[in-house]
């Protein structure tokens, strides 16, 4: 393996850790802008191999405006992350935690984040991250010191533990062999959802942050080496190469990353199809019936994060679990980004505490720039809300759930009255329908019938008729039984997506199906 | 073999008789185990829906598809201890390795 887990890399001689015994950031204030030349120059990027000392100090790393769920206008901070673009614009909104910490080179990075906090393998960021409660920000939200505890015990199993044995064969009649090798990270930014930027510009804006993320977490798992699998042509690519190469170059990391591009197809970052592309075969997912974090990447125990959930993972391990709780709610802790798009006057990403409402989530960006519609959550798989739930609604799970959403990964699409939801969820149907990667029968031949279906749910009667001569409505009928038929019957949760969306636009624009069927079109706004 | 599963001729006896390694229909006692589908793999030749009419019909694509209602919630079958053995053969006979009997 080329693993690079030198112990401590040894300090450079002109280094001198014991002259900067504290760490630049954080600083005692929390609105202290970034550290002083000073500060920077006592402490050089290499050589800085001490264990972050002690627990965390200070609530909020310098320059970190602390965003609360009561403050309805969160600061701006006069930080780096307020002019980079997408994270503040017109709508000029808090950069909130990961995005004020932006710095795009590595010096910026450590004034304001510190030295990377390696606390060696073992339990210690696996707790940290359980008692944080952070969960993954890909759109599954699972808790992420679970995978990291599954790779671990798969790469390092106790003898006897019954679970290794289970996942070793014995006992289920599977007869494979453990799987086997160092455990591999991948820090994942396909973000092949079409109206997602968070990821790329998070990437973008804190590639350290999210390196760190995977320095740390390949640490605590005993990963041999780690990649980023970025979106192909996007900015973050350019980025977080130039990052990596600083970081060589700097010796910060312990761990070889490599960077490699992520086709831009919706499902090239689900994370079987991401293991197949960093085994250099087409980027589909795979069928597995052991986890990844068994068997994934050469059959070594695999982790694949979203960037973000690593960003997240680096400040917690810098300034514990108690730090992130402090926003969000007791459920769901911690911030998140989310892209807002639709009709609103400046359409990017920002980041808010779990539990904002989603009408404060589209006033962040500038608001709606027309009457609204409806609107969706979770991007092109993801779930309409009518316009009827109120800007109240939470962006929690638990706020959420009641209209069978879930934050997903991170998107808030704003459908202007004067649009037909019927017709977009068509266009939503049909390219999720084109983009199914052609391998499960059942999503091959489902979802092109599924789009056909809405699309002619979406016809307005009289006006075209469809050419079964079927109307609106039975159209909807027959939607509804193939996304029923849809679901759960793949090698991933593609058909599932599909089947969702078109259920939802079943529900949220029944009167919408009713009008269309009696010939018109009341585009997506109906009172109640 | 479409419609409603027909009484199998002859029913299998548990002929484990407290002997924990084998279960009805012959095979490893598995207790009750998901039944897990290759769907890249899977090409709706229809052999499990046969061997497996309990639990399994065909969509009007052929490919094997859960009877019970309110299925698709999760991506496995669930399989009852006594009929492991009907779905190990079911496993067996897939022409396309498609299927995998898994514990739990």
């Amino acid at each position: 393996m080329t693993v690079e887990h030198t112990t401590c890399p040894s300090p450079a001689p002109t280094a001198a850790p014991p002259s900067s015994p504290s760490p630049p950031a954080p600083t005692t204030s929390p609105a202290a802008p970034a550290a002083s030349p000073a500060a920077a120059a006592a402490s050089p990027l290499r050589g800085s191999p001490v264990d972050w000392p002690g627990p965390p100090r200070e609530p909020w790393p310098a320059g970190v405006h602390p965003v609360h769920a009561d403050r309805d206008t969160p600061a701006v901070g006069g930080t780096d992350g307020a002019d980079l673009p997408g994270t503040a614009g017109a709508g000029g909104h808090a950069t909130g935690r990961l995005l004020a910490l932006a710095a795009p080179d590595l010096l910026g990075h450590h004034r304001r984040c510190g030295p990377l906090p390696w606390r060696g393998p073992g339990g210690y960021l696996l707790r940290e991250l359980h008692d944080a409660g952070l969960t993954g920000r890909g759109g599954a939200a699972f808790p992420t010191w679970r995978k990291l505890a599954a790779v671990t015990e798969a790469a390092y199993p106790v003898a006897g533990d019954r679970l290794s044995r289970r996942r070793a064969g014995a006992g289920g009649g599977t007869g494979r062999p453990r799987s086997g090798g160092t455990p591999v990270v991948v820090a994942n930014a396909a973000e092949g959802e079409p109206e997602s930027v968070k990821d790329v510009t998070l990437l973008a804006a804190a590639p350290h942050l999210v390196l760190d993320g995977v320095q740390l977490t390949a640490e605590a798992v005993g990963a041999g080496d780690a990649f980023v699998y970025v979106k192909a042509g996007s900015a973050a690519a350019a980025v977080v190469r130039r990052a990596v190469a600083e970081r060589r170059a700097a010796g910060w990391d312990r761990c070889v990353i490599e960077v490699r591009e992520a086709p831009v197809t919706f499902l090239a970052g689900e994370a079987s199809a991401v293991v197949a592309a960093l085994e250099g075969a087409t980027a589909r997912p795979r069928a597995h019936w052991r986890p990844l974090a068994d068997t994934g990447l050469h059959g070594r125990p695999t982790l694949v994060h979203n960037v973000e959930t690593l960003a997240h993972l680096a400040m917690i391990a810098r300034w514990g679990s108690a730090w992130f709780r402090a926003v969000g709610t007791a459920d769901e802790p911690g911030t998140l980004l989310v892209t807002v798009t639709g009709a609103v006057a400046a359409p990017g990403v920002v980041e808010v505490p779990y539990g904002t409402a989603l009408g404060d989530l589209v006033g962040s960006r500038g608001g709606a720039v027309e009457p609204v519609g409806a609107l969706r959550i979770g991007g092109y798989a993801g779930i309409w809300l009518p316009v009827a739930a109120g800007p109240a609604v939470p962006m929690s799970r638990e706020g959420l759930a009641p209209w069978g959403a879930t934050p997903g990964p991170g998107i808030v699409s704003v459908l202007p009255a004067r649009a037909c939801g019927l017709a977009e969820t068509a266009r939503l149907v049909t390219y999720l329908a084109a983009q199914n990667a052609g391998q499960c029968g059942p999503c091959v031949s489902g979802l092109p019938q599924l789009a056909r279906s809405v699309a002619a749910m979406a016809r307005v009667a009289g006006q075209d008729t469809a050419p079964d001569g079927e109307n609106p409505a039975q159209a909807a009928s027959r939607a509804l039984r193939l996304a029923a038929l849809v679901s759960g019957r793949g090698a991933c949760h593609h058909p599932d997506g599909a089947a969702r969306i078109a259920h939802s636009a079943l529900r949220t624009f029944a009167a919408d199906i009713r009008a269309h069927t009696q010939g018109h079109c009341l585009g997506s706004a109906h009172p109640s | 073999m479409r419609g409603t599963p027909q009484q199998r001729p002859t029913a299998p006896n548990d002929t484990s008789n407290g002997r924990p390694d084998t279960a009805a229909g012959g095979g490893p006692a598995i207790g009750p185990a998901r039944l897990w589908i290759d769907w890249t793999a899977c090409d709706a030749r229809g052999w499990c829906a046969e061997l497996l009419p309990e639990l399994l019909t065909r969509d009007p694509d052929g490919y094997p598809l859960d009877r019970s209602p309110g299925a698709h919630a999760t991506q496995d079958l669930t399989i009852p201890a006594q009929l492991a053995g009907h779905a190990r053969r079911a496993v067996d006979a897939c022409p396309r390795l498609a299927l995998r009997l898994l514990p739990d």
